[in-house]
Order: C-alpha cells, then sequence, then structure tokens
C-alpha cells in the first residue's frame, strides 16, 4: 500500500497491494472513501491522500480507513466513558486517568439534567439535544438507555460556589443552587429541554436535574440521586414534568420508608383489608376536597356534584378507614397512607 | 385547516389529581380559541392533551372529524410554540427553520420554500443568514414562530409563548401573532394567564378554573355578561368592584343596602331579584371601575345611586386616574377622567351607573343577572 500523507506525517500499515504511491492518484474516487476520509479528518485532526486503480483496492482502503475511525472513536470516546461513570461505581484512579486521557475536566461545576421518554428516544430526540448544547456535546450527552439522556452540563459562564465548596452533591452547605441566578438559569434551562423535546420532536418527556456537583467522581451518586428524583416524581407528582433532585418534599420521606414500616402504617389505617388500589372515583373526590382545603361548598361545585353525594363519598371513606376526612389531622394522614400504598404498589422488585 | 371537537374531556393522574374535568368545546376551522385562568387551572394540561403530549383519560378528541385519543403527535399535524423555546446557537436562521421539516427527511427544495415563504411571511427573509445571537428578542421569537409555520399544520398550539419578553416586546409580539392569525388563516389555541392577551387576541375565550371550563364566549360578551363571579373578577383589568348587597323587594321593587346607603336598581334587575327569590337575602354586586363616574362626569346620575367616601390613593396612568377608596366594607376602584381635581384624602361624591351592575348569588356565586 502506498498513501500519500499531507500533515501531520502518517503512514497507513498495509496488508495489501495496488495503492499507489503519490503521484499516481486515482482521478476519481468513491463518495464513500471520501467520506471515510473526511471523517478520518474531522476525529483525528489528519489528512490521507489514498491512491487506488481498482475497484477492489478501494474497497480495502476505504475498510481501514474505516477501521482507523472506529478505533479512534472507541479509543476517545467521552460517551462510553460517561456512561460508564453513570451507572457504575470507578475506581478513582481509573476516573482520574480516563479524564485525562479524553480530555475531559475533573474539576468543574456541572449539574447533570436527566431526560425520560415513555417510549424509545428517537434519534431526532438526541440530535436536538446535540444541537441545544452545541460546544458541550460531545463530552456532555451521555446515553443512558433507549428512554434516558443524561445531559452533564457544565456551569462554565455560572458563579464559583462558596470557596467551602463541598464536594457533595447533596450537601447542603456545598450546594451553588443556593446562588438564586443559578438555581433560575438551570430551571430554565431544564424547562427549555422540555419545551424544544415536545415541539421539534413532538415527543413527550420527564425531566429531573441535579444539584451542583463540583468533580467528575460524583457523577455516579449524582446519577442515582437524579435518577431517584425521576421515580418519586412519577410515582408521587405525575402531573409534573420537571423535577429537581433537590427539593422532593414529603414524596423522598415515604420513599425511604422502610416497607415493613409502610406495611404497618398501612394496617393502621385500614386494618387488615388495605385495598389494592384506590376506587379511581373516591380518590378523585378526596383529592379535589384536599386541594379545596376540606371546603364541601367549594368542593361540590367544581366536581358538579351535590353536597350530599360528597358527603356520602366522604363518609364511605371514614367507613373503611375510620378517618373523617374533613378533619385537617385525619386528612393529612389519608393522604399520607395513599402515598405510601401507591409507593408499595411500584416498589423496587429488591424490596419485596 | 381544520376544525376540532373535545367532548367530554378528562385529565386525571395515576396520583387521583383531576386536573381537567369535563371539558366541552367545538372549534371552528380558522378560529382564534384563547384558553385563559390562574395557574393550575388545566389549560396547559388541555393544550398537551390536544398535542398528544399527554394522554386523555376519559372523553373524545376529534381533529377534523377523526378521533385523535390515540393517535401520536406527529401524526396529528399540530405544530407548537412553547414558553421556553430555544433557537439552536449554532445555526443560521435558515437552518433554525429548517431542521424539523430535514428531520421528517423531507426533500432539500421542498425545505427551501417552506423556510422562504414563512420568512416572507414573518418578515424575516433578511435575516436568514444571521445566527440567533445576532437576533433581537423579537426577532427570534418570530423564528421560533417561524419553525412553526414551515410545518404547514392544521393547527398551531401556543403554551404561553410571550411570557418570558419584556413588557413592550409582548404587545408588538401580540399584534404579531394576530396578524399572523389573519394572514394565514390557520386554527390556532393559545394558553395564557395574561386576561389582557386573551381579550386582545381572541375571537373566542375559553376562561377555566379548577380544571373546569367557567365560560366559553367572544371578549366583549365574557367582559360584559360574565356568567359568575370568578369570570367577573378574572377579566377586566382593573378587576370589577365587588361587595355585598342586601335585597329588600318593597312594592315590588327591589333595593339593594351597602353599608348605610340604599340602592335603587333597575326594573329588569329588580324582576330578576324578585323572580329568583332573593328578598331579604344577600348578594354580591359587582360594578366595573368606568361604571363609577365622579359626580362631575355623571350629572343625571340617580342621586339614590351616589355614594360618599375618602379617596385612599390617587394614581395617574396618563390617559386615565384611578381613584381607590373604601364603600360598603369593601375596596373600590374607580377609572375616571384625568381631568379629575380628586386627590387623596379629598372627599369624592360617586355616582354608580345602576344599568351595569352586575349581579350574583353569593352561595353558588353564579350571576343573577347583568
Amino acid at each position: 500500500m502506498g498513501c500519500t500523507n499531507m500533515q501531520p506525517t502518517f503512514t497507513i500499515i498495509n496488508d495489501f497491494q495496488g495503492i499507489k504511491g503519490h503521484g499516481e492518484i486515482m482521478a476519481t474516487r468513491s463518495a464513500e472513501l471520501e467520506h471515510a476520509l473526511k471523517t478520518l479528518k474531522q476525529l483525528t485532526g489528519i489528512s490521507l491522500d489514498v491512491a487506488v486503480d481498482a475497484p477492489e483496492e478501494e474497497e480495502k482502503a476505504l475498510a481501514q480507513v474505516r477501521r482507523l475511525c472506529s478505533a479512534y472513536r472507541d479509543k476517545y470516546n467521552h460517551g462510553r466513558f460517561l456512561q460508564d461513570l453513570l451507572v457504575k461505581e470507578l475506581p478513582l484512579p481509573t476516573i482520574l486517568e480516563e479524564a485525562r486521557r479524553l480530555r475531559l475536566s475533573v474539576e468543574e461545576p456541572r449539574v447533570l439534567f436527566l431526560v425520560e421518554s415513555k417510549h424509545a428516544l428517537q434519534e431526532s430526540a438526541v440530535e436536538i439535544l446535540k444541537l441545544l448544547f452545541p460546544t458541550q456535546a460531545s463530552k456532555a450527552l451521555i446515553p443512558v438507555n433507549e428512554t434516558r439522556v443524561g445531559v452533564a452540563y457544565a456551569l462554565t459562564n455560572t458563579k464559583r460556589p462558596p470557596a467551602q465548596g463541598a464536594s457533595n452533591a447533596g450537601c447542603p452547605d456545598g450546594n451553588v443552587l443556593k446562588n438564586p441566578d443559578t438555581e433560575r438559569e438551570i430551571r430554565q434551562t431544564a424547562h427549555t429541554i422540555i419545551d424544544t423535546l415536545n415541539t421539534e420532536a413532538l415527543i413527550s418527556v420527564r425531566l429531573a436535574y441535579s444539584n451542583v456537583f463540583l468533580t467528575l467522581t460524583e457523577l455516579h451518586s449524582v446519577y442515582e440521586e437524579t435518577s431517584l428524583a425521576l421515580h418519586i416524581g412519577r410515582l408521587f407528582y405525575p402531573e409534573q414534568s420537571l423535577f429537581f433532585a433537590g427539593r422532593l418534599g414529603v414524596g423522598r420521606l415515604i420513599h425511604g420508608l422502610p416497607p415493613s414500616a409502610c406495611e404497618k402504617y398501612l394496617e393502621e389505617i385500614w386494618g387488615g383489608k388495605v385495598p389494592v388500589a384506590m376506587d379511581e372515583e373516591i380518590m378523585a373526590t378526596v383529592n379535589t376536597f384536599l386541594q379545596n382545603n376540606l371546603n364541601i361548598a367549594e368542593t361540590a361545585r367544581q366536581l358538579h356534584m351535590h353536597r350530599n353525594t360528597l358527603i356520602y363519598r366522604i363518609n364511605q371513606v371514614q367507613k373503611q378507614t375510620g378517618l373523617d376526612l374533613r378533619n385537617f389531622e385525619d386528612a393529612m394522614q389519608f393522604k399520607i397512607a395513599t402515598m405510601i400504598l401507591n409507593r408499595m404498589n411500584n416498589r423496587d422488585p429488591r424490596e419485596q | 385547516m381544520a376544525s376540532l371537537s373535545l367532548k367530554g374531556i378528562e385529565k386525571i393522574y395515576a396520583n387521583g389529581f383531576h386536573a381537567v374535568k369535563d371539558f366541552n368545546l367545538e372549534i371552528a376551522d380558522k378560529e382564534f380559541i384563547i384558553f385563559v385562568g390562574p395557574s393550575g387551572c388545566g389549560k396547559s394540561t388541555t393544550l398537551r392533551m390536544i398535542a398528544g403530549l399527554e394522554d386523555i383519560s376519559g372523553g373524545t378528541l376529534e381533529i377534523d372529524g377523526k378521533k385523535m385519543n390515540d393517535v401520536e403527535p406527529k401524526d396529528r399535524d399540530i405544530a407548537m410554540v412553547f414558553q421556553n423555546y430555544a433557537l439552536y446557537p449554532h445555526m443560521t436562521v435558515y437552518d433554525n427553520m429548517a431542521f424539523g421539516l430535514k428531520l421528517r427527511k423531507m426533500p432539500k427544495d421542498e425545505i427551501d420554500k417552506k423556510v422562504h415563504n414563512a420568512a416572507k411571511i414573518l418578515d424575516l427573509e433578511h435575516l436568514l443568514d444571521r445566527k440567533p445571537a445576532a437576533l433581537s428578542g423579537g426577532q427570534r421569537q418570530r423564528v421560533a414562530m417561524g419553525r412553526a409555520i414551515v410545518r404547514n399544520p392544521k393547527v398551531f398550539l401556543m403554551d404561553e409563548p410571550l411570557s418570558n419578553l419584556d413588557a413592550k416586546l409582548r404587545v408588538q409580539m401580540r399584534i404579531e401573532i394576530s396578524k399572523l392569525h389573519n394572514d394565514l388563516g390557520a386554527t390556532m389555541i393559545y394558553v395564557t394567564h395574561d386576561q389582557t392577551e386573551a381579550m386582545t387576541l381572541g375571537t373566542r375565550i375559553v376562561v377555566m378554573k379548577d380544571g373546569v371550563v367557567q365560560q366559553v364566549d367572544t371578549p366583549q360578551n365574557l367582559y360584559n355578561a360574565p356568567c359568575n363571579l370568578f369570570v367577573a373578577g378574572f377579566i377586566g383589568s382593573p378587576q370589577m368592584n365587588f361587595m355585598d348587597a342586601a335585597v329588600k323587594v318593597e312594592n315590588g321593587k327591589a333595593t339593594l343596602t351597602v353599608g348605610d346607603h340604599i340602592l335603587n336598581v333597575t326594573a329588569d334587575k329588580s324582576k330578576a331579584l324578585i323572580d329568583g327569590g332573593y328578598d331579604g337575602k344577600t348578594v354580591i354586586l359587582g360594578i366595573r371601575p368606568e361604571d363609577v363616574h365622579d359626580a362631575a362626569d355623571f350629572q343625571g346620575a340617580d342621586k339614590e345611586s351616589v355614594i360618599e367616601a375618602t379617596i385612599k390613593v390617587y394614581e395617574l396612568l396618563g390617559a386615565e386616574v384611578y381613584l381607590y377608596y373604601d364603600f360598603g366594607g369593601a375596596q373600590m376602584t374607580a377609572r375616571v377622567n384625568p381631568r379629575t381635581q380628586l386627590r387623596t384624602g379629598d372627599k369624592a361624591v360617586f355616582a354608580l351607573d345602576m344599568d351595569k351592575i352586575h349581579l350574583f348569588d353569593k352561595e353558588t356565586e353564579l350571576t343573577i343577572c347583568n
């Protein structure tokens, strides 16, 4: 094989004959080979001219250039490393070594946006995310699985946290989101991701975002936290599409309860007859009643029902549970019980 | 373009939250419909159900007579413009507008035609080579609109598209959207919490509260004939004045007592009160600020409708003056001529235009008469 090299000097180890040296380059090359060479230049910065004078030689040259591209991609694949880092706990030296090799900044404030779609995310959605973060796309976009993609967004233009900046993502002392400008910016970015995917890719997504974290080594724990936010959001706040991992309210508390404690609480409320799921009509009525601060007239009006029907339904709940929803404490207990029931019905198989 | 039919649309989330309740609406081809209401009233959820971004829990959605409940968003022939739009920063205006079509693998020449058409409508032709950073806020907003227009959809869905703009630009864009509707002859559904935006843009307005449609009507009718206390208070700025009024019927004629003032009502309103059995009951009296006149402005007023009050705040807005005062235990606003001599602390005489008052049932909050 002979190949002419431009800058920098480069030699391909040839395993086939027939490629001519400089000066004997074929006048025309297939579009495929041209494209492969262009891709190689984009990936490596290396320009190659390949001289071939027979179609089979060109085929071999094409295969070799493609292998080169693939090897380079593999070696400098940010996505794969970040994906590993996201889902696994890697040893610190490995993280540092890989980050150095891939020229990834380890110490940099970042926030993780985790996007989840009900159905498989189409290529177009990933393409849109790349375009939204053009300068960071190769280092920030992390496909997790077919329905999830993460964006480890570097806050290069935002204020750094106070010097004490703890390295723990969940640590309130090191929480950059105390800076309202940063919080607003991050939330705005999250909204933009959702709205752009809605309007451009025409897909419905949920998004959870993390606290600001300061080193790449935290990515795994941040991912766990952000995944939990998506899970809790789906479970307790299905009407919302945006969740902040640092503010999950009572949902986090209930999610963190041991199953045995949950079971006991449910037994206390329903005795031995814990329902598999709440009656949809009753739940809709009770929820409206709670939303209206236990106001019977307003709830009846909103539900277009006679107040006696509403009272009958409230009495039904009282018969089943002993809880009088007109009483604040009982209403609160019922609300918690339904959240726990929801949590138990959707618990992780490992807990069962 | 297209007509839409929403029959008994419901949205109940898995946690039992009932976001939209029995939503019924027929939207005609080329109509500009506005969904308006306070935050959390279900307007965006309804729009998202139309778009296919939210599942419909109950009821039927039809576009051009075809049931759409289970049709994928991309197959509904709709285009959306939402509040937090983003232009792709490294792409030109042309490429930003063309991107959605490229994703659909549309032929290049067709894309080119559509982009240029949209750019012409939006007056963006001279900006097609620019990057978003080189555009003003209004121009960026127009590019976002352009991305929707190039899709040539049956229905445009807009969710608070102007919320992130400053007040001045919002007014300008409002005019442009209105013009766009006329130029495109498209069916548009527009969500906003801003009643001014609703009143100025819509051919019909859907007022929502707590997931329930309160009233569907033209802007004029909503303003003049609200169906309940909520609509009366939500539409209009400054909002309608409300006060409790005790009804007394004597000699076949009803009067309203507010504080220690007795107000005569017109014959038709008197009849509505008597027919409704309100004698001896308390109702809510509503009157718009422009229907409260300073005496000099309203010489012919019935003396029974004249009240006295002390001005608490004088607010000059240039073309008009708002005077704030207390009456019958409620804070009232009068919108008067800027030439008024009244100032803060002055004792004023106001005449209520009794022809324009609205009466509401205190318990159901429904309108007794307008």
